[in-house]
């Protein structure tokens, strides 16, 4: 894999993505419920225990040898489906204070949180868009799976517009199932739309992460002079004094921000935002235990 | 509307788009930045247009108009207070009249100059700043117009009227401001130009308008024109000034005759001033004045004999204004009238009886008392005298008049003579039937007051009587004075009565017969009538009847005139009378004047002594003029306020044309400049704006003034906190100083996880001697051998960081009981605080509660039961810890944990963490959690439902 090396792999072991209170159609909440009772299914594999599953499911012998508690998986429990929408647009490209574009922290992102759903033995599946779907992977549970999703993000180059509305109502289209669905974008454009398509996604019983990635200019504008702002992705600069306007900027980002942040909180979408000056394995903790608070 | 002084100035004017073309000149060219998305920026760019774009411009029309406002500021603009047409206005013609003050006051002098002087070059300039274009009439006045005819006429130019201000002379006459402007006035009436104006060259005094002044000061000038411009120059100093005011000879005590001097000062006090007395050409008397008072007399002594002619001047030492100090006389002693006192007895004037008194105020061997002399006779002898020698007769406690004396008398008292008749003790009704024709009144019955009320009181009507000038009724306690008989006295037809007693009835009564005067006083003068002759008003009663008899006072002899009054000597039918005679000057010319029908008259232009020669038996006869006094031209103080527009003698040139084309708007241009100035400071103060991590954080106005306060007042410890942000502070010295590398971004992990603090992600590390020591206050300290020993300078940093509010936690990481790094430790800390030691940190600190509710503090390594710590101030500034509480949390590269925790494992590990986070909390939030003051705000929260 490109994008996450040993270092990063070693790191994400240490989290976990925590779904159980997510009601998914999926390995944890249909569990129990579904047709195929008890455990005379096949055994699929161990997982780590969490408090709060049953400990009739403990295997002790595992117990005994490592020390830690792990629950057996059977064949028949329903996986999880889950798709990342990774943002592939123009603006997603753009480096400004940060040490990075957006678009590799965003792609960091995406393989951490696809590494993580296929480490609790979930399909995942990847979709790149700018204004349309450009490529899509849909959701396996094959550890392979992982590397076509690194070979896919690594090829993406950001560049074109942005529709998000647009894409992820079709991306709700070609999603049959309830599913997970990580949003990785900087969310940038029409947000009222954004939040409108987001809440139709939450409708249809979608559990919807949204990762919002951002450069620290984009928050602070810490630029001087007249400056000639130069779009990536539409055509028409804008040239002003940053002095003038700086304010408010920030007073309109903040505004966004708060728009967001209520919007998401209100469709109870667990929403974090990232610096690309804070590195990302810093940062998905936080986002992981809110995810696992809602 | 607008003129200016120096319209030269205004070519600078485009000076004002200066800032224009610096803003063109300096335009930056844009940088291209390219930018993610402008949905954002174009939002904000439109929000922040009316404001920004507003600011900028006014910024750049404030800094404009600064520009333009020092440029009319020096072009000096000048506000048309007419209100009429454009232009600059100078080019119209103006009217002037040029008025020069001649009056004796205007030879005040100072430096050398005489004010006259100084008004003349006064004149002069403003006549420079005149055109030929210009008409302007100069004339010189005092109390009337000096020019030629006493008229005021237009010069015919500019060369003339210069000319004519060079003749003014000063004069010998006062000043009448009236007099004056009434004739500029006149003059402007029938003029046409716009611009009229009239220039008063004097010494402002306010004797010049001789009490009229005040607000309604114009209604005394006839042809007022609120249009025409009255100007006058100013005088700045203060002037002082000394002056004989009158002279007049009075006979003293004993019969000497005296010289009574007024005299007046204004100004400062002074003492020890000499006056003297000049007869004749001769000095003659000298006395020393302290001059203090405003006004006050002193007295000379005349040596001379009544009835001779005197002449002479007073004069006072010189002081700036001369011409008052000098005062001229001539007159004759006056003779004293005579009076006869013709007695009804023989004992009337003998000791015992009210005449005793009369002889004694009039008959004095050493004198009268009063300024008369009296001869003493009887009915019998006084057949013998020829009454006109005497001026009045008094007639004294006669029980009747004899028939002769009756007719003696009428004649006398017809041709001039004066009568006084005391009457009492009558024999009846028909005792004075001879005088009848002659009394004012008829001479009753005589009556007892005994049962009335004492006391006399005067007529209302005779108090204005001008002999009563001399003393008022109301000086005497005349209710003291008894009348206990009295004469009832019808008074006759034009009669006037002086006195009533106090029942009303009249008691003295005047009248006239003929040419002369007659008195009746009601009661006798003995004690068995009356009181009065033993009352102090008896003098007075007697020199008031007298002086009313012979009309005589001490003035009636004066040959003194005043400047510009004519010189009058006639001579009376017993003279002769002289075809012409000489007259010589005080210039010492002489010169020959007619007598026309018995009659001089010259009219004299200069004070001093007119000597006349050749007149009658060839004497010479004196005649005094002086100055005219009566205006108060003594008096130089300055009107305030004056009811011209001022002109100042160093800026004459810029006031008068201010005053002519209007009103200067020099201050309120520069005011407009300053409010610009402000407004421009304003509009140009730096935007503080501190780079915001939390989108959450405030950015309004309010927000960004305390962060400018907070910038001004602890720049440092805003930079040390990044924001609000934590910075993992770390003392970086020579030797194993990181002995866990990673376990900073561990622990800021965990922090930002499990808390709301924000963190930076970054470590700071730093040697105790950086400069951002004092900007870190969490500082940690981290070891398995023992670090250098520090030295002086950095023990002192290191107290200074602690007691100043820093925080040190002290870890150390070697696992054993007695490591050298727990040596270096006590060994420091000993230098550090050498009265606190390190002690252990008991259940209760609130270290174990800050966050997490700890029982004890795990570790790596349990060699402690509990952490150690020094406090200082009422706060634990360094926390030692020798469980190893940083190697609970090291991992390795592929985030497993790299240390066994023993002896409690996972368990002491998570105790470990939570221990560590409370560590940094402490170090943040203080004693926060066991003051409590959060919990009423928690409580209110949950109460409120805002927290789940």
């Amino acid at each position: 894999m490109r994008i996450l090396d040993a270092l990063a792999l070693a790191k994400l072991n240490n989290l976990r993505l925590d779904l159980r209170r997510h009601r998914v159609d999926g390995a944890f909440s249909g569990r129990h419920r579904s047709a195929h009772f008890g455990f005379s299914q096949e055994f699929a594999h161990h997982r780590q225990y969490a408090p709060g599953d049953e400990i009739k499911f403990l295997d002790w012998k595992v117990y005994a040898r490592k020390d830690r508690f792990f629950v057996k998986q059977f064949q028949e429990d329903k996986s999880l489906q889950t798709y990342l929408l990774v943002d592939a647009s123009g603006s997603m490209g753009y480096r400004g204070a940060g040490p990075s574009p957006k678009w590799d922290y965003a792609r960091a992102l995406a393989m951490a949180m696809g590494y993580l759903v296929m480490r609790q033995d979930d399909a995942v599946g990847l979709v790149t868009f700018d204004s349309k779907t450009r490529a899509m992977l849909p959701a396996s549970r094959k550890l392979t799976h992982l590397e076509l999703m690194d070979k896919s993000l690594v090829e993406a180059k950001p560049g074109g517009d942005t529709d998000l509305a647009a894409v992820l109502r079709a991306a709700a289209g070609a999603i049959s199932r309830r599913a997970l669905i990580i949003l990785i974008s900087d969310l940038l454009g029409d947000s009222k739309s954004i939040l409108e398509t987001v809440q139709v996604l939450r409708a249809r019983k979608n559990e919807v992460f949204v990762m919002q990635v951002l450069d620290p200019m984009e928050r602070d504008l810490s630029l001087e002079g007249p400056v000639r702002f130069e779009g990536l992705e539409e055509a028409e600069p804008l040239r002003c004094e940053v002095e003038l306007v700086r304010e408010a900027y920030r007073e309109e980002f903040d505004k966004q921000e708060r728009m967001y942040r209520g919007g998401f909180h209100g469709a109870a979408v667990p929403y974090g935002v990232f610096y690309t000056d804070v590195p990302w394995d810093v940062m998905l903790p936080g986002f992981l235990s809110l995810c696992s608070r809602f | 509307m607008f003129s200016f002084l120096n319209p030269g100035l205004l070519w600078a004017l485009p000076l004002a788009s200066a800032p224009i073309l610096l803003h063109l000149l300096f335009l930056r060219r844009a940088r291209r930045v390219e930018f993610s998305d402008l949905t954002l920026l174009r939002a904000a760019y439109r929000r922040s247009l009316p404001s920004s774009r507003l600011r900028q411009w006014l910024l750049l029309a404030a800094r404009c108009l600064i520009i333009a406002c020092l440029v009319l500021a020096f072009a000096r603009p000048l506000v048309q207070s007419g209100g009429a047409s454009g232009g600059t206005g100078r080019e119209e013609a103006v009217n002037a009249v040029i008025l020069v003050d001649v009056s004796y006051s205007m030879g005040y002098e100072t430096g050398g100059k005489s004010r006259l002087d100084l008004a003349r070059a006064h004149g002069l300039a403003v006549l420079k700043l005149l055109r030929p274009l210009d008409k302007v009439a100069v004339g010189a006045f005092s109390d009337r117009l000096e020019t030629q005819g006493g008229t005021l006429e237009w010069a015919p130019d500019l060369a003339a009227a210069q000319a004519a201000l060079r003749r003014a002379q000063p004069g010998s006459r006062p000043t009448d401001f009236v007099a004056a402007l009434r004739a500029g006035y006149g003059l402007l009436k029938t003029s046409q130009a716009r611009r009229r104006l009239i220039v008063l060259l004097s010494d402002n005094a306010s004797h010049g308008w001789r009490g009229e002044v005040g607000v309604r000061w114009a209604e005394s000038v006839p042809d007022y024109d609120p249009s025409i411009q009255l100007m006058t120059v100013d005088w700045d100093d203060r002037p002082a000034n000394a002056a004989l005011l009158s002279a007049a000879v009075r006979h003293a005590g004993g019969g000497a005759p005296e010289l009574s001097v007024r005299y007046a000062v204004q100004g400062p006090a002074r003492p020890n001033w000499e006056l003297s007395r000049w007869q004749n050409d001769r000095r003659v008397d000298q006395k020393l004045l302290n001059l203090s008072e405003r006004e006050a007399s002193t007295a000379l002594p005349l040596r001379t004999a009544s009835g001779e002619a005197v002449w002479g001047r007073l004069e006072l030492r010189r002081d700036a204004l001369a011409a008052d100090d000098a005062l001229f006389y001539s007159y004759r002693v006056p003779s004293r009238p005579k009076v006869l006192i013709v007695r009804g007895g023989p004992r009337t004037l003998d000791v015992g009886r009210g005449g005793y008194f009369l002889k004694k105020i009039l008959l004095d061997p050493r004198g009268s008392l009063l300024p008369y002399a009296a001869d003493v006779a009887d009915s019998v002898s006084v057949k013998g005298l020829r009454l006109s020698d005497y001026r009045a007769v008094i007639l004294l406690d006669f029980r009747s008049i004899p028939p002769d004396l009756g007719s003696q008398l009428e004649p006398y008292v017809r041709a001039g003579g004066g009568l006084w008749l005391i009457a009492a003790r009558t024999d009846g009704p028909e005792a004075y039937r001879p005088l009848s024709k002659l009394l004012p009144a008829r001479v009753g019955e005589a009556f007892d007051l005994s049962g009335a009320s004492p006391g006399v009181k005067p007529d209302p009507a005779a108090q204005d009587d001008a002999q009563a000038a001399r003393f008022s009724w109301r000086d005497f306690e005349l209710q003291n004075v008894s009348v206990r008989r009295a004469a009832l006295l019808e008074p006759a037809q034009g009669a006037r009565i002086l006195l009533r007693d106090y029942a009303g009835r009249p008691l003295w009564v005047s009248g006239r017969y003929g040419e002369g005067r007659v008195l009746v006083w009601g009661s006798s003068l003995d004690f068995t009538w009356t009181d009065l002759a033993v009352k102090p008003v008896f003098a007075a009663w007697l020199d008031y009847g007298l002086g009313l008899l012979t009309a005589f006072t001490d003035l009636r002899e004066w040959r003194s005139f005043k400047v510009g009054q004519p010189i009058v000597r006639e001579w009376s039918a017993s003279e002769a009378a002289p075809a012409a005679v000489r007259m010589r000057g005080p210039d010492g010319r002489t010169f020959p004047l007619q007598v026309v029908r018995r009659r001089l008259e010259y009219v004299p232009q200069a004070p001093g002594i007119y000597l006349m020669e050749g007149g009658a038996a060839g004497a010479e006869e004196a005649f005094a003029v002086n100055l005219d006094r009566d205006s108060g031209e003594w008096d130089l103080r300055p009107l305030i306020p004056s009811p011209f527009q001022r002109l100042r003698p160093d800026s004459l040139t810029a006031d008068f044309l201010r005053i002519l084309y209007g009103r200067e708007a020099r201050d309120w241009v520069l005011a407009l400049l300053l409010f610009l100035l402000a407004a421009e400071a304003w509009l140009a103060r730096p935007r503080f704006s501190m780079p915001v991590p939390s989108g959450r954080a405030t950015r309004g106005a309010a927000g960004a003034l305390a962060a400018a306060a907070l910038l001004a007042l602890v720049p440092a410890a805003v930079r040390a906190q990044e924001g609000d942000r934590f910075v993992w502070t770390q003392v970086k010295y020579p030797g194993d100083w990181d002995p866990y590398p990673s376990v900073y971004s561990e622990v800021l992990g965990f922090v930002g996880t499990v808390t709301s603090i924000l963190v930076v992600p970054n470590r700071r590390s730093i040697s105790l001697k950086d400069v951002s020591l004092f900007e870190s206050p969490f500082l940690v300290l981290a070891g398995r051998a023992a670090p250098p020993n520090l030295d002086d300078a950095e023990i002192a940093r290191l107290r200074s960081y602690l007691t100043s509010g820093g925080f040190l936690w002290l870890e150390d990481v070697s696992g054993s009981r007695s490591s050298p790094y727990d040596r270096w430790v006590r060994h420091t800390m000993k230098l550090i605080f050498p009265d606190s030691d390190l002690t252990p940190l008991g259940s209760e600190h609130v270290i174990y509660k800050t966050f997490f509710l700890m029982r004890s503090a795990g570790g790596r390594a349990i060699v402690s039961g509990s952490l150690e710590g020094i406090d200082w101030g009422g706060r634990t500034v360094v926390v030692y810890d020798r469980n190893d509480l940083m190697g609970a949390w090291a991992k390795d590269a592929l985030g497993h944990f790299l240390l066994e925790c023993v002896p409690g494992g996972e368990q002491q590990r998570m105790t470990a963490r939570k221990m560590t986070l409370n560590i940094v909390m402490y170090a943040l939030t203080g004693s926060y959690k066991s003051d409590a003051v959060h919990q009423p705000f928690l409580l209110e929260k949950m109460r409120l439902g805002l927290t789940p």
